[in-house]
């Protein structure tokens, strides 16, 4: 007789801010300072490389009075279930809390993921793929990763190489335009609030910097600051509630990719999962002044053991 | 339209007004290429002699123009939708550039001139504000066709608007005519564009034209936008009473000092009048002085009243002296000479109060103002760093071509390095295939929604930001010209947006669609030629942006490429 299938299961929950350093319409897609949009490499920054980090790591720009980037598991259950098709029962279930092996496990996208519409050549503008997407989960000793390819019978690297129509799918989803959900979990609270809380520091940074410069007015290093403190207060300042710098903030989309390669890496062994591992993650809080929002989501891991 | 402009009454005729109507596009559409010009000859990289302090203050000031285009755009789609409403044409046409100021009777040439002093005074000039109440533009009366209305001497884009919104009062209330015929359904709106939440999205909104109401709206919105005054009726509000009459004065004696003629016979009564005249511009212009309310800019009016009484000393001066033909010219080159840059700057001050700034605004409420606020921030950097350049050294008016509304002009450079000239005409064939698209999209004649949609997700987005800015701005990084010996001094190319309407006249219907799929086709492969053929101009710039240039040529490719599927998938062509 054959023995039952017993597969574990890691439902997790992940969350936290990310950033991604990318021009904004009506700026072309490969824009590397922002002219006409409204997100910025300030005096003093690298170009902007439109990389989505989930992780603070080299390329990574963290502003000052900025969240901190870091999306991370915060819990879930660890589940492992025997049988197939109708005939799936729970074997065992145990929370995903302090001290569990992927508590507090780094969520990270591998290579270069950006989100690409390439102002709608590619998809429609505002509403791009993300792409390479390579979903990595770090713990203490355990981790997996996995890639999702829009069409999986037909995996091409470049996502400029599927037509609008597989794309479409996959676009990003925009659910809610005030997201309170999001305003919640971002610890947002208000949006022009936000920004005007953040305006204010930074006024007490550049007067402080401004007064150094009295005593140090050929400082370069100093003149860049003050520079890119103007710079940043200058577009708080643009904080009516219908611009889209404060607008976005309340902006949450949706992403359901599934992790779908024929291949994944557990604990950094190659494996050919049998099914694909679903995510679902809202993107939300835009903050223009950051370069960074928002990222909360789920996602189901299954191992045949 | 290059016609003799001649002393004008009212527009009462539907051919009146849709003649105003398509110089009024005419005008925007040229502007929108101008700013546009000058915005991609700014530098963008370290490599360029730009430390990153300067690299911001470009980058804010390309953003500031490339606003103002994109307002111009808006404009342009403005008076689609007016055009639209009364039975019009799309009208796109436009002549060449450059053109002289007889053309259009504007107060300076219509040229591309890379970011400067000089581009940004004449910018000024395109948008000041009218305060002073002068004729209105119009028709003759009892003519069945129309005499053209133009900017003719001394007057601006603010009154072809004004003479607009009274020709649309007056036919509006001639109970004989029905003057909205138009298809409501061909009006373009912000949801049509999917421009976004409101207009505080892109700073730019469109709204449909169906009557009286949405037509004031439409050219108020304009007119504030660019010259920045609000007209109530027929007058001005004025907010800062006091200041704007003293202006009006000074405007005034300054326009009689300029237009006063010199007649031998009468030279020395002549003279006499124009020292007079001169006299009273100066004094005007100090009485502004003690009005102004940023006392900041008071500097500036006390720079220019000193310059123009150095050379209304030089006109005195000669005014003593007899006629002759030497001095005759000598005067006219003082008078020339009287309105100076710095002169031009003080106006830019008093305008400032007058346009009622609000206040903490750190973005300029008017075209006029955001130029004139360039203008300053400019003259400042150079003041600090005589070394500073911020645009890259790009020639006068770099064509590919003369035109026949060309032949003559002057400063035109013809572009002859022959990969520069390539990258040229894919810029010029990929404008007009645009604007082909856009005469389709505004004009909604017979065309399926889908179809309709299609032309807008090509034309606008991503053609405007995917081809128009990227290929405009590599122009600006290539040589017109081949040289050996100093390759990196050669003056630089530029976007040169010329038009030679050879799809304007087809059907728009569906031949034409097969036509746009097989220009689309050539741009692609162009592209593809281009970006393989780069090294031929390595030599010719830094690294950085050698670096630049081959992003952008391979991006463009991958672009076009794009573009032209999504198109021929969209219209089902092979």
């Amino acid at each position: 007789m054959k023995a039952k299938k017993i597969t574990k299961n890691y439902l997790l929950h992940f969350k936290g801010w990310a950033q991604g350093r990318m021009p904004t319409d009506p700026d072309p897609s490969y824009e590397p300072r922002g002219v006409s949009g409204y997100s910025f490499a300030l005096p003093g920054e690298p170009d902007m490389d439109r990389i989505i980090y989930f992780q603070n790591k080299k390329g990574v720009i963290q502003r000052s009075h900025t969240p901190d980037i870091g999306v991370y598991v915060t819990g879930g259950t660890e589940f492992t279930t025997t049988g197939t098709n109708g005939d799936v029962e729970f074997i065992d279930k145990k929370e995903i809390t302090e001290g569990h092996d992927l508590f507090n496990a780094k969520i990270d996208l591998k290579k270069k993921c950006v989100f690409v519409s390439e102002n709608s050549t590619v998809i429609y503008n505002g509403f791009g793929v993300m792409n390479p997407f390579i979903f990595s989960v770090e713990g203490k000793d355990k981790s997996f990763k996995r890639r999702f390819y829009a069409d999986p019978k037909d995996p091409k690297d470049k996502v400029e190489d599927y037509s609008i129509k597989t794309l479409t799918p996959f676009m990003l989803n925009t659910v809610f335009m005030d997201s309170v959900e999001l305003m919640s979990d971002a610890n947002v609270l208000n949006r022009t609030a936000f920004r005007n809380e953040r305006k204010k520091l930074l006024e007490e940074d550049l007067a402080i910097a401004e007064l150094e410069s009295i005593i140090l007015p050929k400082d370069k290093t100093l003149l860049t600051t003050i520079a890119a403190l103007k710079k940043r207060i200058s577009e708080l300042k643009m904080n009516d509630p219908e611009n889209r710098r404060t607008r976005q903030i309340g902006t949450q989309v949706l992403i359901n990719y599934p992790l779908n390669a024929k291949h994944a890496e557990v604990d950094d062994q190659k494996v050919k999962p049998s099914a694909d591992w679903p995510i679902t993650m809202w993107l939300g809080a835009w903050d223009a002044d950051s370069l960074g929002f928002f990222v909360n989501g789920f996602i189901e891991i299954s191992v045949e053991e | 339209m290059k016609k003799p402009a001649k002393k004008v009454s009212e527009i009462t005729t539907r051919e009146e007004l849709i003649y105003a109507l398509c110089e009024a596009a005419e005008l925007e559409h040229g502007l929108t290429c101008i700013y546009l010009f000058t915005a991609f000859s700014m530098k963008s990289i370290l490599d360029e002699g730009i430390d990153d302090i300067q690299q911001d203050k470009i980058r804010n000031w390309k953003s500031v123009i490339l606003r103002v285009a994109h307002q111009e755009m808006e404009h342009l789609g403005l008076v689609c939708n007016m055009l639209n409403a009364i039975g019009g044409p799309q009208h796109f046409e436009r002549p060449n550039l450059p053109q002289d100021k007889e053309y259009y009777q504007t107060a300076v040439p219509m040229e591309l001139f890379k970011f400067s002093l000089k581009s940004m005074a004449a910018f000024m000039a395109f948008e000041k504000p009218e305060i002073s109440r002068r004729d209105h533009f119009g028709i003759d009366e009892n003519q069945i066709v129309p005499t053209p209305i133009t900017i003719h001497n001394g007057h601006t884009v603010q009154e072809l608007y004004e003479a607009i919104l009274s020709g649309f009062n007056y036919l509006d209330k001639d109970k004989s005519t029905q003057l909205f015929i138009g298809n409501p359904d061909s009006q373009v709106t912000d949801d049509d564009l999917g421009i976004g939440f409101s207009d505080k999205e892109y700073d730019i909104t469109l709204n449909a034209v169906n009557n009286i109401k949405d037509a004031h709206e439409a050219i108020d919105r304009i007119i504030e936008q660019g010259e920045g005054i609000i007209l109530e009726g027929d007058r001005v509000i004025e907010k800062h009473q006091g200041l704007t009459h003293r202006y009006e004065k000074f405007d005034r004696e300054l326009g009689q000092f300029n237009r006063r003629v010199i007649d031998k016979e009468n030279w020395a009564k002549d003279m006499k009048s124009i020292v007079h005249n001169g006299l009273e511009t100066i004094e005007a212009l100090e009485k502004c002085g003690d009005k102004i309310v940023t006392k900041a800019h008071l500097p500036i009016i006390v720079e220019a009243v000193a310059e123009m009484n150095k050379v209304l000393d030089k006109i005195k001066k000669l005014s003593k002296e007899a006629y002759s033909a030497a001095n005759h010219k000598k005067a006219e080159g003082y008078r020339e000479a009287f309105t100076n840059p710095a002169v031009n700057d003080a106006e830019g001050a008093v305008i400032y109060d007058i346009s009622d700034i609000p206040e903490g605004s750190d973005v300029p409420n008017t075209h006029y103002i955001a130029f004139w606020k360039l203008y300053q921030e400019l003259k400042t950097e150079l003041s600090n760093d005589k070394t500073f350049e911020p645009a890259r050294n790009v020639a006068d008016n770099p064509m590919l071509n003369r035109h026949p509304e060309t032949m003559d002009a002057a400063n035109i450079h013809i572009v002859d390095h022959p990969y520069t000239r390539e990258v040229l005409e894919l810029f010029n064939a990929g404008y007009e295939t645009m604007v082909d698209m856009l005469i389709i999209y505004y004009s909604n004649d017979g065309i399926t929604e889908a179809e309709r949609k299609l032309f807008m997700n090509t034309a606008f987005f991503p053609f405007m930001t995917m081809f128009i800015r990227p290929v405009g701005e590599v122009l600006t990084l290539l040589p017109i010209t081949e040289s050996e010996k100093n390759p990196l001094d050669v003056p630089r190319a530029g976007g040169s947006f010329e038009y030679y309407l050879n799809t304007g006249w087809m059907p728009k219907t569906t031949p034409e669609w097969t036509y746009l799929a097989e220009r689309l086709q050539q741009l692609e492969d162009l592209s593809g030629k281009l970006a393989r053929s780069k090294k031929s101009v390595k030599t010719y710039m830094p690294e950085g942006n050698y670096k630049n240039l081959k992003q952008q040529m391979s991006v463009l490719e991958q672009s076009l490429k794009r573009i032209n599927e999504n198109f021929r998938s969209g219209m089902d062509i092979k």
